[in-house]
């Protein structure tokens, strides 16, 4: 945690996502050549959030771990009222997994902190980002909350509004910590921030191999270490899961408090 | 070498979050039926939140309080303003492109600090008036009268047609201040701001189309304005009036395109999704021809804006720093805005038809807003100048050419 009354920072990773139609290739891969990278709607939302604290004053360091087209997603960042970017090239040749992106973000986190918070997106466009922030939370050793709404700064820790299946939370979490966005409005860029993203901010350019990155296992290590385990899933349909969470008095009972 | 012409990545951020802004923010908040919603302040609750996106100031430099862009943005917010209401679009055309720019560009230093960094902020509106009862196409008849007195100015006559008239803080008005000079010397742009005494709204026009844009007739009786509010020098107002007509031209052709794309989008939904005869309507070729005429219109009217919006965007630039302008690149820039206007708004015309018979019946009806953009089309052959008059600037041109 920064010396009291020094300015609020936040470290905002983001991810990017395929804006314009993507094909199949006849390999069955996915053409992406030409596809424009965009900021994905989950960063926006992660924005969204983080700005809340901005309006108190704080300091916004958005990071991107490049795997293509990284610069004009993380203008495009900048263009939502981010202060600084740190693009992470050469993240395309490592493996891109979970536990490798974390490894990469902690250490952004380290060599430019400190930070009273980071705030990132619940997910990315194919797969979960939730993974890659409870690894970095990990790593850190910081709490890490998921589906937060709202953030002020609150004394020496944070005040935050957060959506679980079980209710709506509000509560004080230290600094730092690890905020995972819920459902929010997603930000949106002002022609002023545009302009300032492509003209006036600049954006800090790091080799992925600076970090060290500590190769995680592979995916087809990490297939070959899981024990194979055979498991018929139930299918829950969403009555029988009211019914049994309210069974459990973990939700109200219909007109009933729980 | 190729021949590049395509956005910069600051534009396509600019076009993409404008639609996203527009369609998630602004389009939610409009009348399901404009035909009775009219005439009152009913769409200035959204041009606010439309403020606040730092779009009223797109031209203008950052130093200013603008978002230090140029035309080719204005046309692009232009297009993605039209697309989701062309009322707005009117409203935002109004403002920026010949309510704010002849202060911009023909202002001095204290002008630009006092009027124009509170519009670029997004802290107020603006509008141009121009037009007279008496005087419409033929804007060199013009009957408004300013006389010296003192140190100020005292305007009086009617304006008509004045888009954002009655809720506008700034209002760019020209009058004749030496009948013996004509339109070239004895015309004057005044800066007159809201509240001023002796200027007064009058009508707010009922119209059949851009119903929730207000269209005003202001009245000046002996209104006084200090002679700081003079735009330019005396007797060059006229030059101020053509001059910001060409870009505001060349912006109603890219409000044009984008209400044009709209179309297409909805018209190629509904062929897809409407079934007669066991199959959809697009499986018919005689659709499929109207929408590939759409699509082929549009396709070469987005080329043809931008192409004008970058001619008028270095034509300003010129202006704006006290650069001479070269003849041949005003022509260019006049001819360029009058050939868009004219293409696009016809274009427009020719799509709402198509989009009609391709809806049916449906097309008919208030809820698919086919209706709407058909009413809202018509009037984009008359303002910024008449779709004949533009051809009379661009058969002038090509006369003096070959004379």
């Amino acid at each position: 945690m920064p010396p009291s009354g020094a300015r609020l920072r936040v470290l905002v990773p983001v991810t990017g996502a395929f804006h314009g139609k993507v094909r199949l290739k006849r390999n069955g891969l996915v053409d992406t050549e030409g596809v424009e990278r965009i900021l994905s709607r989950e960063s926006a939302q992660a924005l969204a959030l983080a700005k809340q604290l901005a309006a108190e004053g704080a300091e916004l360091v958005v990071v991107h771990v490049d795997k293509g087209g990284g610069e004009e997603v993380l203008r495009e960042a900048l263009a939502h009222g981010a202060d600084q970017g740190v693009l992470v090239e050469g993240a395309e040749k490592s493996e891109s997994d979970a536990s490798t992106r974390a490894t990469t973000i902690a250490e952004v986190y380290k060599q430019m902190g400190p930070f009273d918070a980071v705030i990132g997106p619940a997910r990315s466009e194919f797969a979960g980002f939730t993974g890659t922030l409870a690894a970095l939370a990990g790593q850190l050793e910081l709490p890490c909350l998921v589906g937060v709404s709202r953030v002020a700064v609150d004394g020496v820790g944070l005040r935050i509004a957060y959506q679980s299946l079980f209710g709506d939370y509000d509560l004080r979490v230290p600094r730092p910590s690890v905020l995972l966005v819920g459902d929010l409005e997603p930000s949106h860029p002002t022609a002023w921030g545009i302009h300032d993203a492509h003209r006036v901010k600049g954006i800090l350019r790091v080799k992925a191999d600076n970090y060290t990155v500590q190769k995680a296992l592979t995916k087809r290590q990490r297939i070959e270490n899981v024990p194979q385990e055979s498991r018929s899933l139930e299918s829950v349909d969403g009555a029988t899961l009211v019914r049994r969470l309210r069974s459990r008095s973990l939700i109200a009972e219909k007109g009933g408090s729980p | 070498m190729a021949f590049e012409f395509a956005f910069t990545p600051e534009q396509r951020l600019l076009k993409r979050s404008a639609r996203q802004f527009m369609r998630s923010q602004i389009e939610p908040g409009l009348p399901d039926d404009d035909w009775s919603g009219h005439g009152g302040d009913s769409p200035l609750e959204l041009v606010k939140r439309m403020q606040h996106q730092g779009w009223f100031g797109i031209g203008i430099p950052r130093a200013l309080g603008g978002a230090g862009m140029g035309e080719v943005e204005y046309c692009i917010l232009m297009e993605e303003i039209s697309a989701v209401d062309s009322s707005l679009g009117t409203i935002f055309g109004a403002h920026s492109g010949i309510g704010l720019m002849p202060i911009y560009l023909f202002g001095n230093d204290d002008q630009r600090e006092r009027f124009v960094r509170p519009i670029a902020e997004g802290r107020h509106l603006a509008a141009f008036a121009l037009t007279e009862p008496t005087a419409g196409s033929d804007a060199a008849s013009i009957k408004t009268k300013a006389v010296r007195d003192g140190d100020d100015w005292l305007i009086s006559g009617t304006k008509i047609w004045c888009s954002n008239g009655n809720f506008a803080d700034t209002v760019v008005v020209f009058a004749v201040t030496d009948e013996t000079l004509g339109a070239h010397g004895g015309v004057t742009a005044f800066i007159v701001s809201k509240g001023t005494p002796g200027f007064t709204v009058g009508t707010i026009e009922d119209k059949m189309g851009i119903r929730q844009s207000n269209t005003a007739e202001l009245i000046f009786d002996n209104c006084r304005v200090p002679k700081q509010n003079v735009l330019g020098k005396v007797g060059e107002g006229f030059i101020a009036a053509l001059t910001a007509l060409d870009g505001g031209r060349v912006g109603l052709a890219a409000a044009c395109l984008g209400a044009c794309k709209r179309l297409l989008d909805d018209c190629v939904r509904r062929a897809k999704d409407r079934e007669r005869y066991g199959k959809p309507l697009g499986k018919n070729q005689s659709i499929q021809w109207m929408l590939a005429d759409m699509a082929t219109d549009i396709h070469l009217a987005e080329y043809a804006v931008y192409h004008a919006a970058t001619l008028t965007n270095e034509y300003y630039e010129k202006i704006a720093h006290g650069e001479p302008v070269p003849r041949a690149l005003r022509e260019k820039v006049s001819r360029a805005a009058a050939a868009v206007k004219i293409h696009c708004s016809e274009m427009t015309g020719r799509a709402g038809e198509r989009a009609i018979q391709i809806f049916g019946g449906d097309g008919l009806k208030m809820k698919y807003r086919i209706d709407r953009s058909f009413r809202d089309q018509v009037i984009t052959e008359i303002y910024e100048g008449t779709n004949e008059v533009q051809r009379l600037i661009i058969a002038r041109e090509l006369l003096q050419e070959g004379a």
